[in-house]
């Protein structure tokens, strides 16, 4: 066991890797003076020049790439030309806010996809199969951003049951003290229950957009896994032992059609962290995301930079967690030695 | 493969399924607005007139009018032709890229397959929307990187489909029949693995183009690649979003539907061609 | 027959008399089984010979009530200790499975989860069919660690070396033979009246195909269990079993003790199935495979009798009327119109 959790382990270093050149190779893609732009638009020559023998840009690109991973390795992501603060500081304020939608709307996604494809599969044909199939083939066409604008649009203006989608709290509010960054987890160690709540109500959409978004591909993986599952060898000779319809529904069929699920996960979490970029746009979310399309709107490099290699390190790490997580579960993986 | 059995293949698949004659339907439709539709729209989608601004949907303004009075109906008329085109150019793009490498990989094996398969993985080691960020803020926030930039994400697709196809015929009799009668490698990769290799990629195309035009849109609704007053449905579902809060739906709702519209056309293509290509693989 | 007769004779464990089963499918009705009779005594090990296709299993899944859901009883009955099978609701069916009629599959690797212990698999039985198998009072921890050293005696009773290491063993660790083994202890658990084995050794190699045909007729004839063989080998029905009942398109056409049908078979399709098998003594020359094949069943014209077009003795009866049923209480019986060792129609015409 531990073989293959070590094999697993050293099959995520290339691609850890691979996020780091790739990261590297996209700054000193920059078109024109790469030292011009970190140093932004209304910087003097000499600033520039000076930039550029800070960043070692006049170095030969090996010798840059080396300095480059020196200072990831020290956690240096540069510094934000538009507040002027550490990159890295910055995201890591911000990434508990992100991580909130993600986790929430990965949970409520589960929720409702895995119960779905289930039934789907246990009848066939029926309306709750149309149901699945209809939210399958619906669900990975809508863009989240519209989806996001319809529900405001619907809850808060019309029905006026949602808060108005500023942000994470009503300015009323003040946040928590941060013990995770998480509101719910924060305002509930807090005892504030008014805050709990506030925090809550302005989770709600942003949530729900998400989880409409990824619903899709977990639904249409549980139903057709189960499908197979249910049609399996094994499923038969569980019945002919009049083991209860339920022992065989979750014992037999479902521990065995979840494992193909665990791994859409993979997949999912970067449609999630793809899309969690429109959303913190469309409803003033202080994340990580609204974090990089400010700084792209001002020509501040770095912030962006910072964020494509985090997420990229962020996805990676997330695909590792899965595939050992996998390991743990399926006591076939042991014979791959 | 003749030809005949195709036809009635297709022909029993379009009669077997009316969504998918649906589907195909819709693709003519949005093709022909693509080709025509900035000369039959009603309005100049750039003609702005400060005093018919934000007008609901009427008689005159079938989709209603935007904060400068433009009439939306005609701009997400005339957008069509721009998503469909930046789709279409970066779809077009990873397949031109894309196949010939994977193929190569395939086919080849070896040191070439494991830097093409590294590279593949390495992309696909991204959140694709991110790297696509990543891409257009280095390169410049122009239209063109755009395109570049979806095709680069989605280059990973067509590598793995074509190297899938050329692993499996690479040991094939018939291959080394064709390598023994003089045929160069060139030549059996481009006249006989590629068209082996061409129905999973037409599913791919058509899955990608919708992912593609998601994407496309998603880039401009943040701010990246196309700019106002260009009508794209991105772009234009982002100058209304400000005004969902204050009720005046329209701005954004019409462009939104449209492009939820025209992805859903190619999902439901790509399906469609699977179930065509290859009906083992019918969900 | 007399009081005396009908008192001597026992009575039969499985009673299955006209029996007829049909699927509902989108491309028509296969009319899958039509006018079995069957009959299985307390301790006898009776074979269910026939062509891929012949309905062998069909027949034992709508037993035990495992049948597709298109699947529909067009008539009969099958008495199994006084209760009908096929009009029992679908609990008490659940509670019979496993208990008193257990079933075991071909291809055991596939047939067990491959994610759970084997000696969980066993538990799960033992633990459904609790009430009834007198596991004893007890707190939960004593409960739970007699349920495990049933399980691991289970494995023992099944000839599995080391059966306190097997317990914890996952199917894809352990060899076909071993697997099949497994089956077996999961279908004996409870000590079934019946066992029902579909093919149980297809897939093996010959020397454990004969382990475990040998460990099956063992703990049947130590149990008094009834065993239904299902196989296509004739060889191996020959070897095995007490009785042999002869399928073919969903029909039952011959059934004779095992040794009067290799003998003198009467029905001209197991003549033929007979002659098309290889045996030590002949030559790959003497094959005569079996003509043509199965009727398509969703045809809505089947003639009555499903062999009258492969059959040399076929005369103008067989096309028209129905069929004569299998007579179940009879030694030797057989449903055909021209059986072997009576003349065949064109020498009865001739011999006028």
């Amino acid at each position: 066991m531990g073989r293959v959790i070590a094999r697993r382990l050293l099959a995520a270093l290339p691609n850890l890797f691979g996020v780091i050149v790739i990261t590297f190779l996209l700054t000193r893609a920059i078109p024109g003076d790469p030292a011009a732009y970190f140093a932004g638009a209304s910087a003097t020559q000499e600033a520039v020049e000076q930039v550029r023998r800070q960043l070692g840009l006049d170095r030969p690109l090996p010798e840059q790439f080396l300095r480059y991973v020196a200072d990831l390795a020290r956690g240096d992501l540069g510094l934000s030309l538009t507040t002027g603060q550490p990159v890295r500081q910055e995201l890591l304020a911000r990434l508990p806010a992100s991580l909130e939608v993600v986790l929430l709307a990965l949970v409520l996604a589960c929720a409702i996809a895995i119960p779905l494809g289930v039934a789907a599969a246990t009848r066939p044909g029926s309306w709750i199969d149309q149901l699945a199939r209809l939210v399958t083939t619906a669900g990975v066409s809508l863009p989240t951003f519209f989806t996001g604008l319809l529900l405001a649009y619907v809850f808060y203006f019309l029905l006026g049951w949602a808060p108005s989608p500023l942000g994470r709290l009503d300015p009323v509010f003040s946040p928590p003290p941060t013990v995770t960054g998480l509101y719910l987890i924060d305002a509930a160690l807090a005892g504030d229950r008014a805050l709990w709540w506030a925090s809550f109500k302005q989770l709600v959409l942003p949530v729900v957009t998400m989880a409409i978004f990824v619903l899709a591909p977990i639904a249409r993986m549980t139903r057709a896994s189960m499908l197979s599952v249910l049609g399996s060898d094994f499923v038969r000779t569980a019945r002919a032992s009049g083991l209860s319809s339920s022992t065989v529904l979750v014992r037999y069929a479902l521990r065995n059609a979840l494992l193909p699920v665990v791994t859409t996960l993979g997949m999912v979490f970067g449609f999630m962290i793809g899309s969690s970029v429109v959303i913190e746009k469309v409803f003033g979310w202080p994340g990580v995301g609204s974090y990089a399309i400010d700084a792209l709107t001002a020509s501040d490099y770095a912030p962006v930079q910072g964020f494509v290699l985090t997420m990229g390190l962020l996805f990676v790490l997330l695909n590792l967690a899965i595939d050992l997580l996998y390991v743990v579960i399926d006591p076939r993986v042991k014979i791959e030695a | 493969m003749s030809s005949s059995t195709t036809i009635g293949h297709v022909r029993h698949v379009l009669s077997d399924n009316p969504v998918t004659l649906l589907a195909a339907t819709m693709f003519a439709v949005f093709v022909l607005l693509a080709l025509v539709g900035p000369f039959v729209v009603p309005y100049d989608p750039l003609a702005s007139n400060a005093a018919r601004a934000l007008q609901p949907p009427s008689a005159e303004h079938w989709f209603g009018t935007d904060a400068l009075g433009r009439d939306i109906f005609s701009r997400v008329i005339v957008a069509t032709r721009l998503d469909l085109s930046i789709a279409f150019a970066a779809v077009l793009m990873s397949f031109l890229i894309g196949m010939p490498l994977g193929l190569a990989a395939g086919f080849f094996g070896g040191w070439w397959e494991r830097i093409v398969t590294r590279a593949a993985d390495t992309v696909m080691a991204f959140p694709l929307f991110v790297l696509a960020m990543g891409i257009v803020a280095a390169l410049g926030n122009t239209v063109g990187n755009i395109v570049l930039a979806t095709a680069i994400i989605n280059l990973p697709f067509y590598i793995r489909v074509a190297r899938a196809e050329a692993n499996v015929r690479r040991g094939a009799g018939w291959v080394e029949a064709a390598r023994l009668a003089g045929n160069g490698d060139a030549r059996i990769l481009a006249v006989h693995l590629f068209p082996n290799a061409l129905p999973p990629a037409m599913v791919q195309v058509s899955l990608n183009m919708g992912w593609a035009i998601l994407n496309a849109a998603g880039l401009s609704f943040i701010g990246l690649g196309v700019r106002p007053p260009e009508p794209e449905w991105g772009i234009l579902v982002a100058e209304g979003a400000q005004f969902i809060v204050s009720g005046e739906w329209w701005v954004s709702f019409f462009p939104g539907a449209m492009l939820m519209l025209a992805v859903f056309t190619f999902n439901l293509l790509g399906d469609a061609l699977r179930d065509i290509f290859d009906p083992r693989r019918r969900t | 027959m007399t009081g005396a007769a009908a008192a001597a004779a026992p009575v039969p464990l499985l009673d299955v008399s006209d029996f007829g089963l049909e699927f509902r499918t989108r491309s028509g009705t296969v009319h899958a089984l039509e006018h079995v009779n069957l009959r299985i005594h307390k301790g006898e090990v009776v074979g269910l010979v026939g062509e891929s296709g012949s309905g062998k299993s069909v027949l034992s899944y709508a037993m035990l009530g495992i049948s597709d859901a298109a699947a529909r009883v067009t008539g009969g009955r099958a008495l199994f200790g006084g209760l009908d099978l096929l009009q029992a609701d679908a609990r008490t069916l659940a509670d019979l499975r496993g208990r008193e009629i257990s079933m075991i599959f071909q291809s055991p690797r596939t047939a067990l989860n491959p994610i759970r212990t084997v000696g969980l698999q066993i538990e799960d039985v033992l633990r459904r069919h609790a009430a009834r198998t007198r596991l004893g009072s007890g707190t939960g921890v004593e409960q739970a660690k007699g349920l495990r050293e049933r399980a691991v005696q289970a494995l023992r009773e099944v000839a599995i070396a080391d059966p306190e290491r097997r317990y914890h063993a996952y199917p894809f660790e352990l060899s076909g033979g071993m697997c099949q083994r497994v089956m077996i202890a999961i279908a004996l658990a409870c000590r079934p009246g019946l066992l029902i084995a579909d093919e149980p050794t297809t897939g093996l190699d010959v020397t454990t195909q004969a382990a475990v045909m040998d460990l099956i007729t063992g703990l049947a004839r130590e149990r008094q269990m009834a065993t239904l063989f299902i196989t296509h080998d004739l060889g191996l029905a020959a070897e095995y079993c007490d009785r042999i009942v002869v399928m073919h398109a969903g029909h039952a056409v011959e059934a004779a003790p095992a040794r009067a049908l290799f003998a003198t078979p009467r029905h001209p399709y197991t003549a033929r199935l007979m002659s098309s098998t290889p045996d030590r003594q002949g030559t790959l020359a003497a094959l005569v495979p079996v003509p043509g094949n199965l009727p398509d069943l969703r045809r809505t014209d089947l003639p009555p009798c499903r062999f009258v077009e492969r059959c040399t003795r076929a005369g103008e009866r067989c096309r028209t009327a129905p069929l004569p049923r299998l007579d179940a209480q009879a030694a030797h019986a057989v449903a055909c119109w021209h059986p072997l060792a009576t003349p065949a129609p064109a020498e009865a015409a001739h011999h006028g």
